[in-house]
């Protein structure tokens, strides 16, 4: 249950985020569209507490996280996964998926949940033992959400996965998306450019320009053409 | 908010011409313990102010600039005993090697990244003195050079009253703060201002950073080579304990006070820090306690030094930044 | 011939289990933290006052003394990163805050190590006397028990690192600092836990030195110059590297003791720092210029 009630972030004296305010419910899978710059990452940093929001407020299962700090955020259920993947190039893919159950509550369930996340991807328990930087674009796509099943979060928020994927993989990380969604019971909130596929798995939908919400619908009752229209306008 | 800022402007200008004024006349009414002083303050408040030049505006991270001083006083001090010339050519000379040797530190330098020049220029600052003693012959290695002839003027030596080098110095301390401040108001200040806030995005812009970092580190180490040959000069000994760590605290002090990248403050604080350590010379080894202690506390608690207090004091910001833990997330409404 | 050549290896295995001690600590901080920490000498040399404070003037049993002195200076360092260094952290310019801040703290440690211990240089006794004669090769009792205390050390360093969580964490934030946010790892702490860990090896060094070296101030300021071009040589933040290094220039100081004379340890060193910095700034395992 995330309830967001108008915030603005700034990036210095630029201010990204307008009075941004929705509601996700428990089990959702929420997208946000826009064109790039608009806001969508900067929404999902404010969220996860990577950025602090200069005013409004951010409401997790009842508590207010806007004022935390990232760790105890993550410590509280909600998992970012970066558009950057932020992997650690030096560990090891085992290492690096340790290191997504760094949290408190995650530590208990490691090996279950690393062998959850073994069989949803199962090209990285073959990479196992493998250091991240050796890996490929797609493979390192899947490690950064592996990493982030790890953390026995409620709340996943991904930040454009399909980004630079080939198509056949591009395909298949929407497959699982939608899969850790429908099985674990996971919140997930997506921030995507490929409009379509995200209308497919998604409930809700919304879209970001400049920093504001123009849009917010239940996918099923959107087509293309609307979204279209308040991207170009 | 402009009438504000015109308020201030007029504030800062009367204060400004006032003191100015007051150091002018200051040897009709001081004795000679003082205006000895006041002539050490104005050789380090040159020397800090074109230290803040370099590392508050242009962000170098240089810790070579009292190597430049040396360097300076050294050459002026082997060329007046050596040869006849005239002392006045050793002020030039100092300015001019210590010019040069900012040219040759500061193009490796400007390869490398921000903490290396701070490596490198500690090296250069402790290789100084091996070279000292290497040369030993000319330079006296570890005791010095002494009888180091002063200046003169239309047949008035220098020796023949401190108010000589009052007023020198005077003249330097106006001349060279005066440059260093059209310096920071230019074009070149600017472009240091812009690669300062954003380095790729100036760049690509054609802002020419490695160019401009060693023209300000030359200059700089000019200025300071010159002041070390008035330094030497006026006290008439040139020692290898001109680059002890003293000094160097004292003088990096002097600019951490001040506020790094900031103008008035460090020559307020070269002020400070000169009469501290005059007062502070039986303490022995409170000094430095005292002084690392107000370093961290400057750079932790009012990291504008003393020029954010200025600045409040004349009324052109709101309020001071005492706040140790100022959010960089939050629109600043005083840049 | 043999004779001096295996003496030299031997005095150079010590000297370089020695000199990664002393700088481990300072390329962790600034791998994990990238803090360039100009206080790194007198924490090394605080591990030897307060070892001779407690075992020369109090006469504490020199175990005692020395697990009292790195505890001390674990906390030490934990607070020290707490109170300076994580403000200056939320600020912009933390690169040169943080060596000013940390130049601060040195010229203060220095000031308070004379106010507080005297400036009389001291000594104190070896761990063990006694040497271990073998043939025409010896070796001081007092060089085994350090070599093996620095092995161990080293030793149980690389475990930590690579197999404990809190090592391995370290190791992400070095890698990558948002990264290690988003999962969730408290960077605060740990960067404080690095200080203090780095304060700690610095005060093992310091106990180690202490018996064959002196005890004063320029000793806090010799002792970082040359854990900075151990650390410049082998690539800063890199942990393989500074051990590589200290191998390297440890064996290298003893031969050229050997060989040509204490008389040109100094220069050697100062020979290294210049090469380093203007052939090859990034050193061995270092990542950038």
């Amino acid at each position: 249950m995330l309830k967001v009630n108008n915030i603005n972030t700034f990036y210095g004296q630029f201010q990204a985020l307008h009075n941004v305010s929705f509601k996700i419910k428990d089990g959702e899978l929420a997208v946000f569209l826009g064109s790039n710059g608009h806001g969508k990452s900067t929404l999902l940093k404010t969220i996860c507490g990577l950025l602090s929001p200069f005013s409004g407020q951010i409401e997790f299962n009842g508590h207010l996280i806007n004022k935390l700090k990232i760790h105890n955020i993550v410590k509280l259920g909600i998992v970012y996964v970066p558009e950057e993947g932020h992997l650690f190039p030096e560990l090891t893919v085992k290492e690096n998926l340790l290191m997504g159950a760094y949290n408190r509550r995650a530590r208990k369930d490691r090996y279950r949940n690393e062998q959850l996340v073994y069989s949803i991807f199962t090209r990285l328990e073959e990479r196992k033992h493998q250091l991240a930087s050796t890996l490929s674009g797609g493979e390192r796509q899947m490690l950064a959400m592996g990493r982030g099943l790890m953390a026995s979060a409620t709340l996943m928020a991904i930040d454009e996965p399909s980004m630079g994927l080939a198509p056949i993989l591009k395909k298949s990380v929407f497959k699982k998306i939608k899969q850790i969604n429908d099985e674990e019971g996971l919140t997930i909130i997506l921030v995507e450019q490929e409009v379509e596929a995200s209308l497919d798995i998604s409930d809700k939908a919304f879209v970001l320009r400049e920093g504001k919400i123009v849009l917010s619908e239940d996918s099923s009752k959107i087509c293309i053409e609307t979204i279209q229209k308040h991207y170009l306008v | 908010m402009e009438r504000d800022k015109r308020n201030a402007n007029f504030r800062v200008q009367s204060l400004l011409i006032l003191c100015l004024a007051g150091l002018a006349i200051f040897p009709a009414i001081a004795d000679d313990y003082y205006l000895h002083l006041i002539i050490i303050c104005f050789i380090w408040a040159v020397v800090a102010s074109a230290w803040n030049l370099i590392m508050g505006y242009a962000g170098i991270f240089s810790f070579a600039q009292l190597a430049f001083f040396a360097i300076g006083a050294y050459s002026s001090a082997i060329l007046e005993c050596y040869s006849g010339l005239s002392p006045w050519l050793g002020l030039l000379a100092g300015g001019i090697m210590a010019g040069i040797a900012g040219f040759i530190i500061g193009i490796p330098c400007f390869r490398l990244r921000g903490l290396y020049i701070v490596l490198v220029t500690m090296a250069f600052h402790q290789v100084i003195p091996v070279f000292i003693k290497i040369g030993s012959k000319w330079t006296g290695g570890d005791v010095g050079m002494f009888a180091i002839p002063h200046y003169s003027i239309f047949g008035y030596n220098f020796g023949g009253g401190k108010i000589y080098y009052y007023y020198l110095t005077f003249a330097l301390f106006l001349g060279f703060n005066a440059a260093i401040y059209k310096i920071i108001r230019s074009k070149i200040g600017l472009a240091f201002v812009a690669l300062r806030d954003s380095d790729t995005f100036a760049e690509s812009l054609g802002v020419n950073r490695e160019k401009y970092n060693l023209i300000v580190f030359v200059i700089s180490a000019a200025i300071t080579g010159v002041m070390g040959a008035v330094y030497v000069h006026y006290l008439q000994v040139a020692t290898p304990r001109l680059l002890e760590i003293e000094i160097f605290v004292g003088t990096i002090m002097m600019v951490v006070i001040g506020g790094l990248g900031k103008f008035p403050g460090v020559i307020i604080a070269s002020f400070l820090v000169t009469f501290l350590n005059e007062f502070l010379r039986t303490a022995g080894a409170i000094r430095p306690i005292l002084f690392g202690g107000i370093i961290m506390a400057v750079i932790l608690l009012v990291p504008g030094g003393l020029s954010s207090l200025i600045e409040y004091i004349v009324g052109y910001r709101k309020k001071v930044t005492f706040s140790a833990f100022t959010k960089a997330q939050l629109p600043s409404n005083d840049t | 011939m043999l004779n001096s050549l295996v003496n030299a290896l031997i005095s150079g295995i010590i000297l370089a289990g020695l000199y990664a001690v002393m700088s481990m600590g300072l390329t962790l901080i600034y791998g994990v933290g990238r803090i360039f920490n100009f206080a790194h000498g007198f924490f090394i040399l605080w591990g030897g006052y307060l070892v001779w404070f407690c075992s020369v003037k109090y006469e504490m049993h020199y175990g005692l003394a020395a697990l009292l002195v790195i505890s001390c200076a674990f906390l030490s360092g934990y607070l020290i990163d707490r109170v300076l260094l994580y403000p200056l952290r939320r600020r912009e310019n933390f690169a040169i805050n943080s060596v000013l801040a940390t130049l601060g703290l040195a010229i203060l440690m220095e000031g308070s190590g004379d106010v507080i211990f005297g400036t009389r240089i001291k000594t104190i006794d070896k761990i063990v006397d006694g040497t271990l004669i073998w043939g025409q090769f010896g070796i001081t009792y007092h060089d085994i028990v350090s070599l093996g205390i620095t092995i161990a050390v080293l030793l149980a360093l690389e475990a930590f690192l690579r197999r404990s969580v809190l090592g391995t964490a370290m190791r992400a934030i070095s890698q990558d600092t948002d990264g290690a946010k988003i999962v969730g790892i408290n960077v605060d702490a740990l960067y404080s836990f690095t200080f203090g860990l780095s304060a700690s090896l610095a005060a093992v060094s310091g106990i180690l030195i202490a018996p064959r070296y002196f005890i004063a101030s320029f000793v806090g300021w010799e002792t970082l110059f040359k854990a900075i071009i151990i650390v410049i040589f082998g690539g800063l933040g890199s942990v393989r590297g500074t051990f590589i290094s200290a191998l390297i220039l440890g064996m290298l100081e003893a031969f050229v003791s050997m060989y040509l004379g204490m008389f040109w340890v100094q220069p050697m060193w100062f020979i290294l720092l210049i090469v380093v910095l203007f052939v090859r700034p990034m050193g061995l395992y270092g990542e950038w210029a």
